[in-house]
């Protein structure tokens, strides 16, 4: 292939990716440097290039897309100087928007139509595709505020772009709400938020709890009605647990951890000790159709009756020995440090 | 050296030589050059740059008024030379003086470290 075939090709490739108002000029600019290249490495060998030898000096210049790229102004949505505080924006309010759409829904559910009412017509897809575009919606938002800050900051004033700002004014430092907060705030509030999802999904498909291969019909149970109130409780009870996990995202509510825990533990062992209350847990079963006979209900019942007096005991045992230790710290004035 | 060190280095390499390459240019543009001799003269100083590096970097240059160019025939082929403009100039001894301010800076701290670790020998 002829050199001048070669370098054409390549020119007309980079021009096509060049900005259109500067593309003459820039592809001239371009073949008469690589022409120039061409002839001096000539006259280095004493002979005319070798195919090879043309292409490898094209190639050194670079792809054309890369090549075209480089003359293009830079464009960043968001830049680094506005991005530290795009990004402190989503982490901070993006847990507040699941919570709230999670607390919303909860309420709408439990309070709104009859249709929407518990076990008829909780549609798990449709929580999960509000959900994402609650969240899609709010980072679309958040983008296009913090894009739009981005495209007029050289028209802001200089205060707003630079903040003054006061180190005396910042947040007292507060090891003890520091090294007293949950490990995983996050993590926390996130799976709270799942879990209730999932509380609310499951009465409208049981296959969440029993998994895929077991068919709601085919343990078909006649539940007695506390197994209703304490879905209701469970419900109520989680709702608080979200509510207190988002609130501990925030620093200055870390102080109060363990009191907040404090308080989810023991509306804990409240709702097992509700179930408590009863030795009648599965009522009229039938299993695959048949009934059960009123000994293996015995049973049953007994074992669920025992079973959760086992987890209220280890329940009350985890939160004697958590405030045991918290005491222990409280009166030594020592915070263990994290590892 | 660990490939994850090796390409920390790279990225490190590429920022400290990026500063360079622009006073380079701007110093070797004091006297006139089209894109291909000024990368040779530059290559012939010990300082290689890419020519999608620095062509760009001309023209961006150019746009912030560091520089001038014109098209002109030369050996039988138009060519466009980039020279320093009067900004560029006054910038380039600018950045010559904080230039020689960082190295005697890093030589100091260096020197330092140097006397340091011999006493502590």
């Amino acid at each position: 292939m002829a050199a001048n075939d070669l370098l054409d090709r390549y020119l007309y490739a980079v021009r096509r990716y060049l900005p259109a108002y500067h593309q003459d000029d820039l592809v001239a600019e371009l073949s008469a440097n690589l022409r120039s290249q061409m002839e001096d490495k000539q006259e280095q060998l004493g002979r005319p290039l070798t195919e090879d030898e043309q292409v490898e000096v094209v190639r050194r210049h670079g792809h054309p897309i890369l090549v075209a790229a480089r003359y293009q102004p830079q464009h960043s949505l968001i830049g680094p100087e506005i991005f530290p505080f795009y990004w402190f924006t989503i982490k901070r309010v993006l847990p507040w928007v699941v919570g709230i759409w999670i607390l919303a829904t909860a309420v709408a559910t439990i309070f709104g139509s009859p249709e929407m009412q518990l076990g008829r017509h909780i549609d798990v897809g449709h929580l999960i595709t509000g959900l994402f575009g609650a969240v899609f919606q709010f980072l679309a938002w958040i983008t296009i505020g913090f894009a739009l800050l981005e495209y007029f900051k050289g028209h802001l004033s200089h205060e707003f772009t630079h903040p003054c700002w006061d180190p005396r004014k910042l947040p007292k430092a507060d090891p003890i709400a520091e090294q007293n907060g949950p490990h995983h705030p996050y993590a926390d509030a996130i799976a709270s938020a799942v879990f209730l999802a999932w509380l609310l999904a499951f009465p409208r498909f049981p296959v969440l709890m029993f998994g895929p291969y077991v068919s709601w019909h085919l343990l078909n149970m006649d539940l007695p009605a506390i197994w209703r109130q304490f879905y209701w409780l469970i419900i109520a009870f989680n709702c608080i647990q979200l509510a207190a996990r988002i609130a501990l995202l925030s620093r200055p509510v870390r102080r109060y951890y363990h009191a907040i825990e404090t308080v989810i533990h023991l509306l804990g062992i409240g709702v097992i000790a509700f179930l408590l209350r009863t030795h009648d847990y599965i009522g009229q079963a039938t299993f695959g159709g048949s009934p059960m006979s009123p000994q293996t209900v015995a049973t049953v019942n007994t074992s669920i009756h025992n079973g959760l007096l086992l987890v209220l005991i280890i329940a009350i045992a985890k939160f004697l020995w958590d405030t045991a230790q918290w005491l222990r710290f409280r009166t030594t004035s020592q915070v263990p440090a994290r590892t | 050296m660990s490939e994850a060190i090796q390409a920390v280095f790279e990225n490190l390499r590429l920022e400290l030589r990026r500063g360079c390459l622009i006073l380079a240019v701007l110093a070797q543009l004091r006297e006139e050059h089209y894109g291909y001799t000024l990368r040779k003269t530059l290559a012939d100083h010990g300082i290689d740059i890419e020519e999608s590096t620095l062509y760009p970097l001309l023209r961006r240059l150019e746009t912030q008024g560091l520089l001038l160019s014109e098209w002109r025939e030369h050996e039988k082929r138009n060519k466009r030379f980039y020279r320093l403009s009067p900004a560029g100039a006054a910038t380039l001894e600018q950045l010559l003086v904080e230039w020689e301010s960082i190295n005697s800076s890093i030589h100091q701290v260096l020197s330092g470290n140097a006397v340091n670790i011999a006493k502590e020998a």
